[in-house]
């Protein structure tokens, strides 16, 4: 499974990237989404969580390109925003509200991939 | 004037408020963030441990100073926030220009729009007789709408002088003045008008020109 973790706090997805490593994920960071969108230009990932407020390119933005690019892969957002309008086009999107747990995380990482397993 | 100002003060000025707390919460919930992930890893790395896997110790090191550095960052936050909170404290009071930029400044960097600034500090403060609430609205409004038509490059200069000896000057200068448009707006301008601040644009720059007394805000505000 490859993923990417987007988020312009590098310390948060640095911290992040080594805890998925310990539980068998290896993950792939980038500190913008212009960075993310020149990593998908050269691998396939299949799931990318996204921070939503980024400079430059914000996460439902990201969203779209990463789409275009690799119509199969799967998303995540996360957010340090206390509500989240999962009305109109963000119903089918999944949101994971910072500070992070790593279980429920990586549950949502498998869910998210193999939606038939649940 | 008086009800207009005093009905901009209370919808306009909350929403300002409320606003500017989001933006705090949402840098607070990534320290937050950073924190508890450094304290999962140092958590993982105790379960290793145990388990007999040996690791550098200079990890450790590393997330002792990462937690302390976020630390640091949280206190900074909230002494921002503090700050912001108090200036609701006086209606109208001496306030100064210099710490108003400077905490306008800090306050607009939790945005992820935000754009290198630099305050230029080299003459002496000037104050201004003033609502110092309505006085950071108007900055930040104004810092918002030019980080927002900015080139991620360009750094923004603010420069702010005494016009006359009743008037101040604030110079906000940039790279690309004609990306910014529609502003101000109608709520800037409402916000300038009781703060009676101009808001013009030259050749390259954005100035905006204030009194430095007020009667009118006086009477609306402090009932004087």
């Amino acid at each position: 499974m490859k993923i990417i973790l987007v988020d312009d706090e590098k310390k948060f997805i640095n911290m992040l990237a080594k805890r998925l490593s310990l539980r068998g994920l290896n993950a792939d960071v980038a500190y913008s989404g212009e960075e993310a969108v020149e990593k998908a230009a050269h691998t396939p990932y299949d799931l990318a969580v996204l921070d939503l407020k980024m400079p430059g390119i914000s996460g439902f933005a990201l969203k779209q390109k990463l789409l275009e690019m690799q119509p199969e892969i799967k998303l995540i957002f996360v957010t340090g925003h206390g509500a989240i309008d999962k009305n109109g086009d963000h119903s089918d999107d999944i949101f994971l509200a910072k500070p992070l747990n790593i279980d429920t995380l990586i549950e949502t990482i498998h869910q998210t991939i193999h939606p038939d397993k649940q | 004037m008086n009800q207009h100002t005093i009905d901009l003060v209370n919808k306009q000025g909350l929403q300002f408020f409320g606003s500017v707390n989001a933006s705090i919460s949402h840098e607070l919930k990534n320290i937050f963030a950073i924190i508890s992930e450094t304290a999962g890893f140092l958590n993982d790395l105790t379960q290793l441990s145990k388990q007999g896997k040996e690791f550098e110790l200079s990890l450790l090191e590393n997330c002792s100073n990462s937690i302390a550095e976020e630390i640091e960052r949280g206190f900074d936050t909230i002494r921002q926030m503090n700050q912001f909170a108090h200036s609701v404290d006086d209606p109208i009071k001496e306030t100064s220009i210099a710490d108003t930029l400077t905490l306008a400044v800090k306050l607009t960097g939790f945005l992820s729009y935000t754009k290198k600034t630099q305050i230029d500090a080299s003459g002496t403060d000037i104050t201004v007789l003033t609502s110092p609430f309505l006085l950071q609205n108007l900055i930040y409004r104004t810092l918002c709408a030019i980080y927002k038509s900015a080139d991620t490059k360009d750094t923004l200069k603010i420069f702010f002088h005494e016009k006359d000896p009743d008037t101040v000057s604030l110079t906000f200068s940039w790279g690309s003045l004609s990306a910014l448009t529609d502003f101000p707006d109608r709520q800037t301008t409402d916000v300038a008008d009781a703060l009676k601040a101009t808001i013009n644009f030259t050749d390259k720059d954005l100035e905006v020109t204030m009194a430095r007394t007020n009667d009118n805000l006086f009477t609306a505000l402090a009932g004087r």
